[in-house]
């Protein structure tokens, strides 16, 4: 067993086999750390690739995001979301491209994780929600890479779902030594994507134990336990999430306040029901 | 309140959300009624989806439902695993109360929105209509 967990671990983790993102990411993380970069410039690079403009573009559309149908160029999205919203989407709609057809129940999920985060976050009174939306957007980008990776054990996750009753994340334990959360720090570094988004991915699930960004990681566990109530697309398995209560105490939220976030969240579901890759 | 394609979309239905195209510009207000007429100009504005009140029709999709009751019912079930603890309890008992509420708000909204409809089937009952309804 010990063995297994070792190969597995190594095939996961091996850099050359990770989905590949777009060219222009690399090119236009460049641009970023480069203090004379102008947006303009940033936005010309995504703009080259035609079909990815069109993706970001329907996103940042999207109710997720707060500015339903109003945004018309990649330079407009980047000012009114910053850069690392605009990766954050970049990221996740290419990894998800792969696996678009049999993950479709996780890509719904991730989209009414991102919304429900949007909402905690908004009302925590936190700053720019839309940091917080696609931190909940990439949440679960650890199940797509083992999907990838590893299409027969990604099965026998599924199966052991099934057998065992048992949560996802603890099937993955039982069958690769670790979990998506394992996976989502690792891939959150090789991506670079910035030390919130990272804490969010790897700390949705014990968000007490984040060191940075706590408040990061608990509106994302929020947020994950509002949208298995609801059964909204699917996380792999059909149970609710453990509620820490850590995370509500955090953000100073009473059980009226998840309330008033679940009303929200159910008014909103609707009009990201069908939003497609 | 329900997302239907619009091939789907009945004359009495009513909008639950307004219909809006591409633009931006809303070319149909929440809460109107769906005619005949009504239901070929949207197509032929190659609207393809609308959002209708209620749960009018059966698609058999769990996404987007907003079915209160259903999710009350769902609440034992997923919180199954987590019987033996206090805390995960009360957030069950709390969240069954919460569905329960929103049901039962939701089908005394629908309940009321029948009558009123009901009512303006019928206005040939003595009163006249013309000065009936002075705001």
């Amino acid at each position: 067993m010990e063995d297994l967990r070792t190969t597995v671990k190594g095939q996961i983790l091996s850099i050359q086999d990770l989905p590949t993102l777009p060219g222009v990411l690399d090119e236009v993380t460049k641009l970023v750390e480069d203090p004379d970069a102008s947006t303009e410039a940033i936005a010309k690079v995504i703009s080259r690739d035609q079909v990815l403009s069109a993706k970001v573009l329907k996103m940042v559309n999207s109710p997720i995001y707060g500015f339903p149908g109003r945004i018309g160029t990649i330079q407009h999205a980047l000012v009114l979301l910053g850069f690392n919203v605009i990766r954050g989407i970049i990221i996740s709609t290419s990894v998800f491209d792969m696996m678009v057809a049999a993950m479709k129940g996780l890509w719904e999920h991730s989209l009414g994780v991102a919304t429900a985060s949007n909402i905690v976050a908004k009302n925590a009174g936190f700053e720019d929600p839309e940091e917080y939306a696609v931190a909940g957007l990439l949440h679960d980008l650890g199940k797509v890479v083992t999907a990838v990776q590893l299409p027969e054990l990604h099965d026998t996750i599924l199966a052991t779902v099934k057998e065992r009753d048992i949560t996802y994340l603890r099937a993955e334990k039982a069958v690769l030594g670790f979990g998506h959360d394992r996976i989502n720090a690792w891939v959150a570094r090789h991506w670079h994507l910035p030390g919130n988004i990272r804490e969010a991915m790897s700390r949705h699930h014990s968000p007490h134990l984040a060191e940075f960004y706590k408040p990061v990681a608990c509106v994302v566990h929020i947020a994950d336990f509002m949208v298995r109530l609801f059964e909204f697309g699917s996380s792999g398995d059909d149970q609710t999430a453990y509620l820490r209560p850590e995370a509500l105490k955090e953000l100073g939220f009473k059980m009226s306040d998840l309330e008033r976030s679940l009303d929200e969240l159910s008014e909103q579901m609707i009009d990201i029901a069908d939003l497609s890759l | 309140m329900q997302k239907i394609p619009i091939n789907l979309a009945k004359p009495g239905m009513k909008l639950a959300r307004p219909v809006v195209k591409d633009g931006g510009i809303t070319v149909m207000a929440e809460g109107m009624e769906l005619t005949e007429a009504l239901i070929s100009r949207l197509d032929t504005m190659k609207i393809d989806k609308i959002v209708v009140q209620g749960n009018p029709v059966d698609i058999g999709e769990s996404g987007g439902g907003t079915a209160f009751d259903e999710r009350l019912a769902r609440m034992p079930h997923l919180f199954r695993h987590y019987k033996q603890d206090k805390w995960m309890s009360r957030v069950r008992d709390r969240m069954i109360e919460y569905f329960r509420f929103k049901a039962a708000q939701q089908a005394a909204r629908e309940r009321a929105e029948q009558e009123r409809d009901e009512l303006m089937e019928e206005p040939e009952n003595g009163e006249t209509v013309e000065n009936g309804g002075e705001a």
